[in-house]
């Protein structure tokens, strides 16, 4: 029982650790948003299955990317369309290229960016994201086109990663 | 690579065509910049429905302050175990996924055991003398479930017509074909129904259309629907089908929270 203890308290402490991380990583493979949990369950659930397997001299979250990476590409893989499947090498490609905002990991990390969009964008942006709207709902609603709508989100999300990025710097700076 | 077509990449990861896909790996092979943009997106976008996808947030930070405080109490064990169950039955939703959830309960599964969920599962046994089983089976040499047609108990729905054949011997590979009876849970849950199909399929689990894709498929694919169950009470099924040419498959699978997904088993179906 101790040793089991010793091991779920290992892991929970991984899990609360890394899961932003492992979550951020897949997505960043290019990954559809609504199976990037999906798989991150089953990097989690395969982690915990091997958790005596890992060598003690790799980082878990390294450990962890190498499942993620794995299943990943099983998922294009698997894929009958053969779009998805020119996507794994995509996501190949993307996997080589460091994931981006890691420091910023705690999603509140927006708030001050957010507020800062004009009103319009801020609306966009929610109708998107905590909304879920497709482009095309969106654009009814805001009299746009589906494609002006996903271009529109396109620069909006260079804003937001370019506001990110000058707070994460004034934060390191000493 | 044009900013409409990463735009509307972004905007959804299935929509591109298999040359938009392969522009995409080239100008990412060819622009390093290109490519540290495409990551800046993914990851500003990812960030962002973390932060704002509501239900999914507040669900989460909830189950990770629980992980998080160490409570493995039995009440934490059985909101966990029903967070799990909902995921498994809402596993294309991603807001209603979170991943510490479903591995707490793996965990916590590991540390108390199965009883507790056990206990609190109704299970009802089969009689060994039931029969006899399957379902009944209506095929119709065409792809619209009408005209003379053939009848035959099936025992269960698992089939590949591979090599132009259709289900009776002489016939084409463009056939339909209906099946009905009553399906008998064994335990009182939520339960996952899931086809693989080439081509078109409907399935009615106690009235409710659980499954409904009735198109032509140039592959196999997979469509699930879940129902609430009571065990041992019989309700009726009803499957439909066709194929409209050449390779023709259809099975029938079902899973819950205490079952491993299998292919519906002939004892648990008998004819109407």
């Amino acid at each position: 029982m101790n040793q089991d203890m010793n091991r779920s308290g290992e892991f929970e402490t991984v899990l609360r650790e890394t899961q932003s991380v492992v979550r951020a990583y897949i997505a960043g493979m290019g990954v559809p948003l609504d199976t990037v949990d999906d798989l991150a369950q089953e990097v989690y659930l395969e982690f915990y299955k091997g958790l005596d397997r890992r060598p003690g001299d790799v980082e878990p979250v390294r450990w962890l990317k190498g499942i993620a990476k794995n299943l990943c590409l099983n998922h294009f893989r698997r894929s009958k369309r053969k779009a998805e499947q020119h996507l794994e090498a995509v996501a190949v490609l993307l996997e080589r290229l460091p994931c981006p905002l890691e420091e910023a990991r705690e999603p509140d990390a927006l708030d001050g960016c957010l507020e800062k969009l004009p009103e319009r964008s801020r609306e966009m942006i929610l109708l998107r994201y905590e909304e879920g709207m497709e482009s095309a709902a969106i654009g009814r609603k805001l009299g746009l086109s589906a494609e002006a709508v996903r271009i529109t989100l396109l620069r909006i999300r260079n804003v937001l990663r370019e506001c990110l990025g000058r707070r994460l710097a004034q934060e390191g700076s000493p | 690579m044009s900013e409409p077509l990463l735009a509307k990449w972004l905007d959804d990861r299935r929509s591109l065509t298999e040359a938009e896909a392969l522009e995409l790996q080239a100008a990412l092979s060819a622009d390093p910049d290109f490519a540290r943009r495409v990551k800046d997106q993914l990851a500003t976008d990812e960030l962002l429905s973390r932060r704002l996808a509501v239900d999914r947030g507040s669900f989460k930070s909830q189950v990770a302050q629980r992980i998080a405080n160490g409570a493995t109490d039995g009440s934490f064990l059985q909101s966990t175990l029903d967070a799990v169950q909902r995921t498994e039955r809402r596993r294309s939703s991603w807001r209603a996924w979170a991943p510490e959830a479903a591995v707490a309960a793996v965990l916590l599964l590991g540390l108390l055991g199965l009883l507790l969920w056990k206990e609190k599962t109704a299970t009802v046994e089969i009689p060994a003398a039931a029969a006899p089983t399957g379902l009944n089976a209506q095929y119709f040499p065409n792809r619209f479930l009408k005209g003379k047609s053939e009848f035959r108990l099936d025992p269960r729905v698992d089939f590949t017509w591979r090599g132009r054949v259709g289900p009776f011997p002489g016939w084409s590979d463009i056939f339909s074909a209906r099946w009905t009876g009553k399906l008998t849970p064994q335990y009182t849950e939520r339960y996952s129904f899931r086809t693989m199909n080439d081509d078109g399929v409907r399935v009615w689990v106690d009235g409710k259309l659980v499954i409904d894709d009735w198109n032509g498929r140039p592959v196999v694919v997979e469509n699930r629907g879940e129902i609430q169950l009571e065990a041992g009470k019989q309700v009726d099924v009803k499957i439909e089908y066709f194929n409209g040419g050449d390779l023709g498959v259809l099975r029938f699978f079902w899973s819950s929270p205490s079952l491993k997904e299998e292919i519906v088993p002939s004892s648990r179906l008998s004819p109407p």
